[in-house]
């Protein structure tokens, strides 16, 4: 899981410096959390230059925002919820759409380097995971990789909870439907 | 293949640790990026853009726009009353701005050429008076004192010790002394009630004096015609023709005649009830009041669905500004949700 090390506590406190314009605190906090930004636009994006770009915008929204923050949520509930909202706005913008596994190869999708790497598990779960919508990603990717609690996913993605339970039922459907196929070309081939 | 809850947890959780780290150089861009004030955009041009990005939202509204607006247009056309081209145009006007025809002008053949001034007034008034007898006596005087008189009464005496003797009557004086007249008649008694109105009526005088030379031609050159030898036939048919014209002009002479009497002398109904009579109310029975209750109960009703109708098409005339105002606050809304 990609968790946070830093206590609630400690992480609004360092909120509030940035607030009050403290470039330390901001760095503090941006090596506590980059990386799961970065990770969670990757996740969403497929594509390490736009989760580059997401990743720097949330932090410098964090370091602009930082004033408006006001506790009812976790800190990394707000950031995510930063970071997934420049990643539905880039995508929406951008036009960037997941190309399907059927037409595409995985590489096209995830481009990570380094993803000759991964073993045939995870490369057949990105696979499967490309060919969900970006809604049906997001919720599962908070759940699964960033362990977080439905409750917090309804924040982030800025909708009810009852519509984040629909969404991970049909995503959770639909992803183990695209395991099952990937498996069964794995043993025909 | 592996597709429980359980089996998903192990895949997302070999998955995290091959999950791209953020490049180093990330950091310094974004310390460059926050050492440095953010622009500011232009708020209006920063919506437009996002705006310029829903084309279906934009065209929709649009769209509701001109319907509305069409719309609304057309309601208007049908139903004002300001929109349907009378000829005649009438107006309730304040006493002492109602404009008094030219004193020269008055009498002549041509005073009706000047459309503004023919205008035919008239004014009512009720009274309460000590003594209607002597209130008669005086209105009398009055229309006398101002070029008129009085054209009609009806004196209604009491039959019950209880009731108020009252009259109605018919003045008609001068136009150019209406003020005077209604100022006089004021004096008389207290005002219960005071109206006047005036009717443009230059076009009706005018598009008949038209239709006078007209027909006035017509009949010249019918008796030109008779005066040619022809046959008896011929004749007579040329006679007919010639009784329908002079009906005509009569009639219209007649009406030409009319108007400008409305014009230069102007109608005041006067209506004068005794005071200082107190009637005793009559004991309502219970029929009386359940049967007042129901009136109250349905006008009530009918008040209520008339409001509800007016507020509707108040909220449809009104759809233009509300409309935008909506989705103003929605745009609000929704940009507020998305933070904390």
């Amino acid at each position: 899981m990609v968790t946070s090390a830093g206590s609630d506590d400690g992480e609004r406190t360092l909120i509030a410096r940035i607030a009050a314009n403290d470039p330390v605190a901001f760095e503090t906090f941006y090596h506590a959390y980059v990386r799961r930004a970065f990770a969670f636009a990757f996740t969403l994006t497929g594509v390490t230059d736009l989760a580059e770009e997401i990743a720097g915008d949330t932090m410098v929204e964090v370091w602009r925002s930082a004033h408006r923050y006001t506790g009812r949520a976790r800190v990394a509930t707000w950031v995510f919820a930063i970071a997934h909202h420049r990643a539905i706005g880039m995508l929406r913008r951008k036009h960037v759409n997941v190309v399907p596994l059927d037409v595409a190869p995985v590489a096209a999708v995830w481009d990570e380097p380094g993803s000759d790497r991964l073993g045939d598990g995870s490369a057949a779960l990105n696979a499967a995971l490309a060919t969900l919508s970006p809604q049906h990603r997001a919720v599962l990717e908070l759940a699964y990789t960033f362990d977080c609690t439905q409750a917090e996913i309804a924040t982030i993605v800025n909708v009810p909870l009852a519509t984040v339970k629909t969404r991970t039922f049909h995503a959770k459907r639909r992803l183990r439907a695209a395991l099952e196929r990937s498996s069964l070309r794995a043993d025909a081939s | 293949m592996m597709t429980g809850d359980r089996d998903l947890e192990e895949l997302f959780r070999a998955r995290a640790s091959t999950l791209p780290e953020p490049p180093p150089e990330l950091f310094t861009r974004t310390m460059e990026r926050i050492a440095t004030p953010p622009r500011r955009a232009n708020p209006i041009v920063a919506y437009w853009q996002r705006l310029g990005q829903r084309t279906e939202l934009v065209f929709a509204v649009t769209a509701a726009l001109l319907v509305t607006t069409f719309g609304l247009g057309q309601l208007l056309h049908a139903y004002s009353p300001g929109y349907g081209g009378t000829s005649e145009r009438i107006a309730t006007i304040k006493l002492d701005r109602m404009p008094t025809p030219p004193a020269a002008a008055l009498g002549t053949p041509e005073f009706a050429a000047d459309r503004d001034a023919a205008i035919a007034r008239t004014a009512s008034i009720a009274l309460l008076v000590r003594d209607v007898p002597a209130a008669l006596t005086a209105l009398d005087t009055v229309a006398r004192a101002n070029g008129g008189l009085v054209t009609a009464i009806n004196d209604s005496l009491p039959t019950d010790p209880g009731d108020a003797h009252t009259a109605t009557l018919t003045l008609i004086v001068d136009a150019r002394r209406l003020d005077a007249a209604l100022t006089s008649i004021g004096t008389l008694g207290a005002q219960q009630a005071r109206t006047a109105t005036a009717q443009a009526i230059g076009d009706s005088i005018v598009d008949d004096r038209a239709r006078l030379r007209n027909l006035r031609r017509e009949e010249t050159d019918l008796l030109h015609i008779m005066d040619r030898s022809g046959s008896v036939a011929s004749i007579l048919d040329v006679e007919s023709k010639l009784a329908d014209v002079r009906g005509e002009i009569e009639h219209l002479d007649a009406e030409v005649a009319e108007m400008q009497h409305r014009v230069a002398t102007s109608q005041i109904d006067v209506t004068l009830t005794q005071a200082g009579l107190t009637v005793a109310p009559a004991t309502p029975t219970l029929a009386d009041h359940f049967a007042g209750t129901w009136h109250a109960a349905l006008r009530s009703v009918v008040a209520g669905l008339t409001s509800i109708l007016d507020a509707a098409l108040w909220l449809v005339a009104f759809a233009p500004f509300w409309i935008v105002a909506a989705l103003v606050a929605l745009a609000i809304v929704l940009r507020l949700r998305s933070r904390f």
